[in-house]
């Protein structure tokens, strides 16, 4: 059954005493990553209906809003109002604002402005217990534990984000994006060159609010931004990973020490060698998408990237398999992370919250945990 | 007491593990001017040293308050019932900085001024500042989310940690986050920043490192009236500048801050300390906005830095702030209440009305740019139950207004009672819930920070 509560307080009593399992859901702009509903009498709860106009402080620099607003609405709310909440998205248009922060999205702003979670000053959260308010709505607030970060990237395993409250900054007056283009039949000098760019970036002193890459290895686009960015070009480049995501199976995230474009574009290139595939990556912040296809499944490419990667950058690296890539290696949706270190303490850490704090772990019970260990 | 004793000077060796009532006694208070005894006081040099304190402490079920500078507001470094103070400070090496990357992977017992200055050669800095820079150290930091002028601009401790190495409960060695960006999993990072030593000792962390600003710009601007003061905060906000820093001292402050500092002659019912920083060109351009708001609001005043010394000048005055109060009585209660920038008006009203109300006088300084302000209460032992009632008051009347009881300075023993106030049982009961996950036999820095749940130091109602 499928539930499209219209407010906080029905997606609560959709809830209400549950012990699952519930599928929570936004728009459903990331299936491959979610969790399908649980065979049988599951409960299926989205929040496409739960919009409405935001509450807007402007001399709070603050917004609160449902959850089920796409976040492009969020944005044109604010715009109107002279303000920005300063987190970009490369999904699609109708993603939620509630998806997006369960998700852990990633922002292409976050090197001038930080990650998401830098952002959101507090939530109101669906739970079988009813509704719960984590937070307050100002920048500092250290009274007992963050739990408001706890539910951002926890894809609503913990309950139901129903409204979120946001920290805002003015809307900047000049925004601009710049583009450079690298091109060449040898990968390694197209990823050289475009490391030597970013860093004259760096070096001379901007403070861009996105470096952005975006490509082929033999033809790879720059885009660094100011201010908010050009919407075109923003919109450009979600585009450009949208067709990318429809294009490749597979697909997987790779941290390294920024800036790191040579060093990422050189394990990919190795890892991936002989097959065909693409790349985006915040350049500034050192994380990096890779789509690719090969008919032996993604496991071999995985592997060989795991292993020049410790051999490159010792501990500092994760390489994350999302959507199908973490089905074809787990045989779930989700994720698989890499380095498979030694079932880290976090793992144990993990599955003694959700079981204190989402009894019976009554949402999104099909979601994996992060790493194979775990799982085993 | 001696078995343990013994094998921590085993582990440690014995110019490491303190016990005498004169080692004991420089370990009993925190700056709130308590004084609990501990046990014993150790001096781990590692996190597999701190590691193995841990894991005797649990053995013989001794309760463990980790401390780093001790310069902490709320009380949370005092051992209230004795046990082992696993002291931080030697910790204190900077094991890498990555110009690069803008990180720096440090241990928690550096002291944040210190990384200031081993980041300043490569054109950066680590954002939170707290008053306390120069002495306080970055583990306190991190276990407190500590603030600072300058959050309005940079966030708080919080948005400036990559990751951390965690000692838990019962000696597990944990990495949260990473020493790179997206780690994945549950943000359990987020958990652990601000969590008052109560949740897991923190040994290392990877901090990301700001640029520099290419120049500043510091005005001060007086006011005939609070009220005016606060309407060009909100001026300076709806103007589309975000200050680095926006401070704001009232009457009573400016007052003492004369009488301890005779070279600062500003009178007025209140000051405003304004910073912006950035490029020059754009600094210019918001100086003249801001002149152009203060001036609107009733400033008769303004001064704007035209040297650094003269910038250092204006800094005094509200650096004095603090100690200026710590002439007027021996003690003095440093409240830290955080209200939505739109409700600072009613909030400074509320207090002064409370204040009179009460008969206690209040000194009011405010990170204005954030809200966060800390109501200033000088007292004798007589006052206290007045005191006792103004404080509950004023936290209540700071909820009230959808604000924190605590922006900075931590709940400790000191906010306990304010928790009920500020969370209803619902939220107290999930931070009961992660309390008992990261420490289930409860030996991290008891009777802090979170009430209730068997907290066998909890006097809140």
């Amino acid at each position: 059954m499928i539930i499209r509560p219209d407010s906080p307080a029905a997606a609560a009593a959709a809830l209400a005493g549950t012990d699952g399992p519930v599928c929570i859901r936004g728009a459903g702009t990331r299936t491959a990553w979610q969790p399908l509903p649980a065979p049988g009498p599951g409960l299926v709860v989205e929040t496409t209906r739960l919009t409405g106009p935001g509450d807007l402080r402007p001399d709070n620099l603050s917004a609160s809003f449902l959850a089920g607003t796409p976040l492009s609405d969020v944005h044109a709310q604010l715009q109107a109002a002279g303000l920005w909440f300063p987190v970009a998205h490369c999904d699609a248009p109708e993603a939620t604002l509630g998806g997006c922060l369960a998700a852990g999205f990633e922002s292409p702003l976050r090197f001038g402005y930080g990650p998401p979670r830098d952002w959101v000053l507090g939530l109101e959260v669906a739970t079988p217990q009813g509704l719960i308010r984590f937070g307050a709505d100002v920048i500092k607030n250290v009274a007992g534990y963050d739990l408001v970060k706890l539910h951002l990237g926890a894809w609503g395993r913990f309950g139901l984000i129903t409204r979120a409250t946001l920290r805002l900054l003015p809307l900047p007056e000049a925004s601009h994006t710049f583009s450079q283009t690298f091109t060449g039949p040898d990968p390694l000098q197209v990823a050289g060159a475009a490391e030597t760019a970013v860093r004259a970036a760096l070096a001379a002193g901007a403070r861009p609010a996105a470096l952005e890459l975006i490509g082929q290895p033999d033809h790879l686009r720059l885009l660094v931004a100011t201010g908010t960015g050009n919407e075109d070009d923003w919109q450009a480049y979600s585009h450009q990973r949208a067709a990318m995501t429809a294009r490749y199976p597979w697909r997987l995230k790779l941290s390294l020490p920024a800036p790191g474009v040579a060093a990422a574009l050189g394990l990919l290139d190795r890892a991936l060698s002989g097959l065909d595939w693409a790349v985006a990556g915040h350049a500034g912040s050192g994380i990096f998408t890779a789509w690719w296809d090969d008919p032996a499944g993604p496991a071999p490419a995985l592997n060989r990237l795991q292993a020049q990667a410790q051999a490159v950058s010792a501990d500092r690296w994760f390489v994350v398999a999302e959507g199908a890539a973490a089905r074809a290696m787990t045989g779930q949706p989700g994720w698989v992370s890499f380095p498979p270190r030694p079932p880290r303490s976090q793992d144990r850490l993990e599955a003694a919250l959700r079981a204190a704090l989402a009894p019976g772990n009554f949402a999104n019970p099909h979601l994996p945990s992060p790493t194979p260990e775990a799982r085993s | 007491m001696q078995h343990i004793f013994a094998e921590l000077t085993d582990l440690l060796g014995r110019e490491r593990v303190r016990r005498d009532l004169r080692d004991r006694l420089a370990y009993a208070y925190d700056a709130t001017g308590e004084k609990h005894l501990p046990d014993l006081v150790v001096f781990p040099e590692t996190t597999a040293e701190v590691a193995a304190c841990l894991r005797l402490a649990r053995e013989h079920g001794m309760p463990v308050i980790p401390r780093g500078a001790g310069t902490n507001l709320s009380g949370g470094t005092l051992p209230l019932d004795g046990g082992m103070v696993v002291n931080l400070v030697r910790l204190n090496r900077i094991r890498h900085i990555d110009p690069d990357a803008r990180t720096a992977l440090v241990e928690t017992g550096v002291v944040n001024g210190a990384l200031q200055q081993a980041a300043a050669p490569h054109g950066l800095f680590f954002a939170p500042d707290p008053s306390s820079f120069k002495v306080a150290t970055l583990g306190g930091n991190l276990a407190e989310n500590a603030g600072g002028p300058r959050c309005a601009k940079y966030g708080v401790t919080a948005n400036h940690v990559l990751g951390v190495e965690l000692v838990l409960a019962d000696g597990t060695v944990v990495e949260l986050g990473g020493s790179v960006e997206d780690a994945p999993g549950l943000d359990l990072l987020g958990l652990a920043i601000g969590s008052e030593g109560t949740l897991g000792i923190m040994t290392a962390a990877t901090l990301r490192l700001t640029p520099l600003p290419a120049a500043y710009r510091t005005m001060m601007a007086v006011f005939d009236s609070l009220p005016n003061a606060m309407a060009a905060v909100s001026g300076i906000v709806a103007a589309r500048i975000i200050p680095a820093a926006l401070e704001l001292l009232d009457e009573n402050t400016m007052s003492a801050v004369r009488r301890s500092n005779p070279a600062v002659a500003f009178t007025g019912a209140a000051l405003l300390l304004i910073e912006v920083d950035g490029e020059p060109a754009e600094l210019d351009a918001q100086v003249s906005r801001i002149d152009e708001v203060v001036r609107r609001h009733g400033a008769g005043e303004v001064r704007l830095a035209g040297s650094e010394a003269e910038r250092n000048a204006l800094w005094a005055a509200r650096r004095a702030a603090y100690p200026s109060l710590a002439q007027v009585s021996p003690s003095v209660w440093a409240m830290d209440v955080t209200v939505p920038r739109d409700r600072l008006v009613p909030m400074l009203n509320e207090v002064l009305r409370l204040s009179a109300l009460h008969g206690l006088k209040v000194y009011t300084v405010a990170h204005a740019g954030d809200g966060n302000m800390h109501p200033t209460i000088p007292y004798t032992p007589e006052d206290r139950p007045r005191l006792d009632l103004l404080n509950r008051d004023i936290q209540a009347a700071c909820v009230a207004l959808g604000g924190s009881i605590t922006g900075e300075h931590g709940v400790g023993i000191e906010k306990l009672s304010g928790m009920g106030v500020q969370y209803g049982s619902d939220v107290l009961t999930w931070m009961q819930a992660v309390r008992q996950v990261f420490d289930p036999d409860r030996i991290l820095n008891p009777g802090k920070a979170v009430p209730g749940g068997g907290n066998p130091h909890d006097h809140s109602p």
